[in-house]
């Protein structure tokens, strides 16, 4: 599904000379996500997160290592090999990158045509996905004329319009109020339960502790920690000075699964249609062995105390 | 629903980013130019042609103070050669109908009479028969036409691929500029196509945007600038009537090369197309 193998990522133009490479943004990652799985990313700012998703959706490649997304091998694939897969993807960023010259509709119909969906197939689609965000209404609007949590939704549906196979969410509750933030939480859960494979960066530990799910941390560009089951008490004890051994390596199988403890006053709204979507497979949300993450022989023993 | 239906065809809003005038404007330009260069090229083709057809083999004989008796005694002297296969003085009505180009209705000079000369061996030097002549008929003197007319045609020539290289110039500049336009459109929606992009749209969706918007721009300024050249170019042939001959006005416009004239719209647009394809693709190449 995705799988990161010793993956390093360094930013060119990290000196005075052009051609020059930066640090390394990335160190050693390495981690796998199982297919169906929902997956927090978390970490302080500049840890890596937005490196982690990049190279996830693949706007990025590693710089050394294997970055396996779907199948793809991103590391040395032909460059006209990532766009099927980019097309199979669904990305939401913090802030929208709506188009907004387009209305509501065209931006959520963008996904579908670029699949080559004929005008007539595709409208239906567009306007249920659209009613599912709670914005039927306001689907000819340009996004200018759209509040930042309408937008917000507008571009969620255009992540999910296509049924991807992942789902990309990097701080998508950044511009948005507790409500709204609950709200959009719902949709990814929604979509987690349809079967899609679901990573969300975020450093909202309201956020996380409502949901409690595995998480990946990152600090300084490494994978401290993979938790599994106690998503919500890792979160919440996270710790920016960094105690690694505070998570327990080991996942944990005999702790309860995560349980969706969204607040009630607010469902996900129902989904019109549930036939369209085959169930996904129900241990997919039953987090034991969740996160595989092999260890790398280069790094020799965990970095532990 | 006028709106969605506009810009579902339109994802990166190229008409707003690739628009105005300044594009088409500028390959209507060259287009006027290229329409020159055809009509220049075809002109010198009519004129060589012309210039070799008429004088081909011809060797002419000038006899100074030409009166009817040394004019006699010339061709019969020319005609006892055996290397001229046919010798015939020339009328004056047609002497002063070829030389009115150059010394207009009523020349103030004195015309010399003139013998025209066809050979029986091509390879036979005239020179040689101008000094027998010349024993016979004093101050007479042959003109060898092949020579001229080998210069002629060099002159021709040259303009013609004078011609062709100013098109292979304007196609050039053209590519030039639409590849400016193409960067202009490419910075204006940088956002848009790292979206697409970001979507999963291959470089050749993108690209294929870009071509078809510019080449339609390319097409409509070069279809303006053959408009605008027609008229100019009527005139121009109008002018060069006495050269090659023309008539009437209607005979003129005959004269003007429709094929290249009309060419230029689809020639416009493969151009645009194919620049703009090259540009696209490479600045994609900095995306993963």
């Amino acid at each position: 599904m995705v799988r990161f193998e010793a993956v390093g990522l360094r930013y060119p133009g990290g000196g005075p000379h052009t051609g020059s490479w930066g640090p390394e943004a990335l160190v050693d990652v390495t981690f796998a996500l199982p297919q169906g799985s929902f997956t927090w990313l978390l970490g302080p700012s500049g840890a890596g997160k937005s490196s982690v998703l990049r190279l996830m959706h693949l706007a990025l490649r590693p710089t050394r290592g294997e970055v396996e997304v779907l199948g793809l091998r991103t590391a040395n694939a032909r460059r006209a090999a990532l766009a099927p897969v980019r097309r199979r993807i669904g990305v939401v960023f913090q802030d929208f990158r709506l188009l907004p010259y387009l209305s509501a509709f065209d931006n959520v119909a963008l996904p579908l045509r670029l699949a080559g969906r004929p005008e007539a197939s595709l409208r239906a689609d567009v306007t249920e996905m659209l009613r599912w965000v709670g914005l039927a209404e306001r689907a000819e609007a340009l996004p200018p004329e759209l509040s930042g949590g309408e937008q917000q939704r507008i571009a969620i549906a255009r992540a999910v319009v296509h049924r991807p196979a992942l789902l990309v969410a990097d701080e998508p509750t950044g511009n948005l109020d507790n409500h709204q933030a609950r709200r959009l939480l719902a949709l990814l859960r929604e979509m987690n339960r349809l079967g899609t494979t679901v990573v969300v960066a975020t450093h909202d530990e309201d956020l996380v502790s409502r949901f409690p799910a595995p998480s990946l941390l990152l600090h300084d560009g490494r994978l401290h920690d993979v938790d599994s089951a106690r998503g919500v008490d890792s979160a919440a004890g996270y710790d920016p000075e960094g105690h690694p051994g505070a998570w327990p390596e080991a996942p944990q199988a005999d702790d309860p699964p995560a349980e969706d403890t969204y607040p009630a006053e607010t469902p996900p709204e129902p989904y019109s249609d549930p036939a369209e979507f085959p169930e996904p497979p129900r241990h997919a949300n039953r987090p034991p062995p969740y996160i595989v993450r092999p260890r790398d022989p280069r790094r020799g023993p965990p970095p532990h105390g | 629903m006028a709106r969605r239906r506009r810009y579902s065809r339109d994802p990166l809003g190229l008409r707003r980013a690739l628009s105005g005038l300044l594009l088409p404007g500028l390959v209507a330009a060259m287009a006027l130019l290229a329409a020159l260069a055809l009509a220049g090229a075809q002109g010198a083709a009519t004129l060589a042609e012309r210039w070799q057809r008429g004088a081909a083999a011809a060797v002419t004989v000038q006899i100074p103070d030409a009166d009817a008796v040394r004019l006699d005694r010339a061709v019969a002297a020319l005609r006892q050669m055996p290397e001229v296969a046919e010798a015939e003085a020339m009328e004056p009505e047609r002497l002063a109908a070829l030389l009115r180009p150059w010394l207009g209705e009523s020349p103030a000079i004195a015309m010399p009479g003139v013998i025209e000369l066809r050979l029986r061996d091509q390879r036979t030097d005239p020179v040689l028969i101008g000094d027998r002549l010349a024993n016979v008929v004093p101050g007479a003197m042959v003109e060898a036409h092949g020579l001229w007319v080998q210069r002629l045609a060099a002159l021709a020539r040259s303009l013609q691929a004078i011609a062709l290289g100013v098109l292979l110039l304007v196609a050039v500049v053209a590519a030039a500029v639409v590849a400016v336009a193409t960067r202009a459109g490419l910075s204006a929606r940088r956002n848009a196509i790292e979206v697409l992009h970001g979507l999963g749209a291959r470089d050749g969706d993108i690209a294929g945007r870009f071509a078809r918007r510019v080449g339609l721009l390319a097409a409509t300024g070069a279809l303006v600038g053959a408009g605008i050249s027609v008229p100019a170019l009527a005139l121009l042939v109008d002018l060069a009537g006495p050269w090659v001959g023309a008539e009437s006005r209607l005979h003129s416009l005959a004269g003007l090369p429709w094929a290249g004239l009309l060419a230029l719209p689809p020639v416009a647009y493969l151009v645009g197309w194919a620049t703009a394809q090259a540009t696209v693709r490479r600045w994609l190449h900095q995306l993963p």
